[in-house]
């Protein structure tokens, strides 16, 4: 390939890429409405309409320059047109926002209703495990407590979790100023993964510049946030990968990252990764059953905090996320 | 015996956590809604009381205020014991007087009851 041949097709793949993100049909699929009712579709349109009536506008007017009247019904025309459209994009964003604003009651309804029940759930069985503790034997039904205290408090976790979204929803996320340092938070934490990364086959690498300076945020929600990161890398690596967690300074910041070696995320999904509730495609099928509200919350909490987040992600190569907290004044 | 009394309306939360508390040696007094935890408060004059605010009749906030402004039961602490956990909710709460605000899905069985050991040993 020579010189000449590699730049066009390099700008061939920039061009292809952005197309990529203007596939406007997978784009209303996913906002869940019909196309005449969708912003995307409906702003093409726009513009699809606005150069064919500029374009038609010249032919007409080059023709009849002594009838100046056709020209005028002409604009007169494609201005009513857009009125339409215009009318049809304002009702397209109401729907959106009325189904967020549904979808946002439902979570909140749903997380307040099941904290009772699930409360009950964890007392009752809170009590019952002391009773059964009384009997010396070794009894199944100690087992079977066990399995279910276990996994109500997975269930209490996920209405945590939900309620967690209503907050950051509703803008009411109270954050706690607290001064610690991220490598010992992380530190802390990675005892408790050595077990579940090794279960996965996977090594796990912490990296940290010396004498990190303190952020100042929330600790335990940067803790969860800290750990959803880590539990996703893991997660989504194929066996014998690494994920390597890298701490240092960065101006007035502390950058914290994570990278895998696992599934990476599609391009045309990635623009998705930090809505609530989102999957990506090629994991959807795995063994693993994630929620997809931990990357929606850890943003919602890092940008509460004055951070940033984001990541960059290869499908089938890999992935990295990172977040910034401030540094203290 | 120290006496503790409970008002919440979820009978199998307050059994399961009735039965925790008689095992570690408290006297404990149940009532299903506002009307009755005040005349029971009164009564009794517990040591400590436990307070859901979602109640039937009177709510939580309601029956703290007015324990809250009689001589007879303004001392006693009143650990707050709801799944309301807004801010506003706490706030109020706290500004109302109660000692401490449990959101109920966050603690075990054993937490709430070191929970009420400790507001009860701080109080005397």
């Amino acid at each position: 390939m020579t010189a000449q041949e590699r730049i066009v097709w390099y700008h061939g793949s920039v061009m292809m890429s952005w197309l990529a993100h203007l596939n406007v049909a997978s784009e209303c699929r996913t906002l869940k409405l019909k196309i005449w009712h969708c912003p995307p579709f409906l702003f093409f349109m726009m513009g699809f309409v606005t150069i064919t009536a500029m374009i038609g506008t010249y032919i007409v007017a080059s023709r009849y320059t002594d009838e100046p009247q056709i020209a005028a019904l002409i604009v007169s025309f494609v201005a009513a047109l857009f009125f339409v459209v215009g009318n049809l994009v304002v009702k397209g964003f109401n729907e959106i926002v009325e189904a967020n604003r549904t979808e946002s009651e439902f979570v909140s309804i749903i997380s307040h209703q099941l904290g009772t029940p699930l409360s009950i759930f964890r007392m009752t069985l809170g009590l019952a495990g002391k009773e059964s503790g009384h009997d010396a034997r070794p009894h199944p039904i100690s087992e079977y407590l066990k399995t279910l205290t276990d996994t109500t408090d997975n269930m209490i976790g996920l209405v945590q979790s939900l309620v967690e979204v209503g907050r950051i929803e509703a803008g009411r996320l109270a954050l706690k100023k607290e001064l610690f340092r991220l490598d010992a938070l992380t530190q802390k934490m990675t005892e408790d993964f050595r077990n579940y990364a090794a279960a996965h086959h996977i090594a796990l690498v912490i990296e940290a510049t010396p004498a990190l300076p303190e952020v100042s945020a929330d600790r335990e929600r940067v803790r969860m946030a800290v750990q959803n990161l880590i539990d996703n890398a893991i997660r989504y690596s194929p066996a014998g990968g690494t994920v390597r967690v890298v701490m240092h300074r960065d101006g007035r910041m502390v950058r914290w990252s994570v990278s895998d070696e696992g599934v990476g995320i599609p391009l045309a999904e990635q623009k998705y990764v930090f809505q609530k509730f989102f999957r990506a495609d090629n994991t959807k099928n795995s063994s693993t059953h994630g929620s997809g509200i931990g990357l929606y919350i850890a943003k919602g909490v890092v940008e509460a905090s004055g951070g940033a987040i984001g990541f960059r992600s290869v499908a089938g190569k890999g992935s990295e996320f990172w977040f910034t907290l401030p540094v203290v004044a | 015996m120290k006496k503790i009394l409970f008002i919440e309306d979820e009978a199998a939360l307050q059994k399961a956590v009735t039965s925790a508390l008689v095992g570690e040696g408290y006297a404990v007094f149940s009532a299903l809604n506002g009307d009755d935890g005040m005349r029971i408060a009164k009564q009794e004059t517990p040591d400590l009381i436990l307070l859901d605010i979602m109640l039937p009749q009177k709510n939580g906030f309601e029956v703290l205020e007015e324990l809250k402004k009689d001589p007879a039961t303004a001392k006693i602490p009143v650990i707050i014991m709801s799944n309301l956990e807004g801010t506003g909710e706490v706030d109020r709460a706290l500004a109302l007087g109660a000692t401490t605000f449990l959101v109920k899905m966050n603690y075990k069985l054993e937490e709430v009851v070191a929970k009420i050991k400790e507001a009860i040993e701080n109080a005397y």
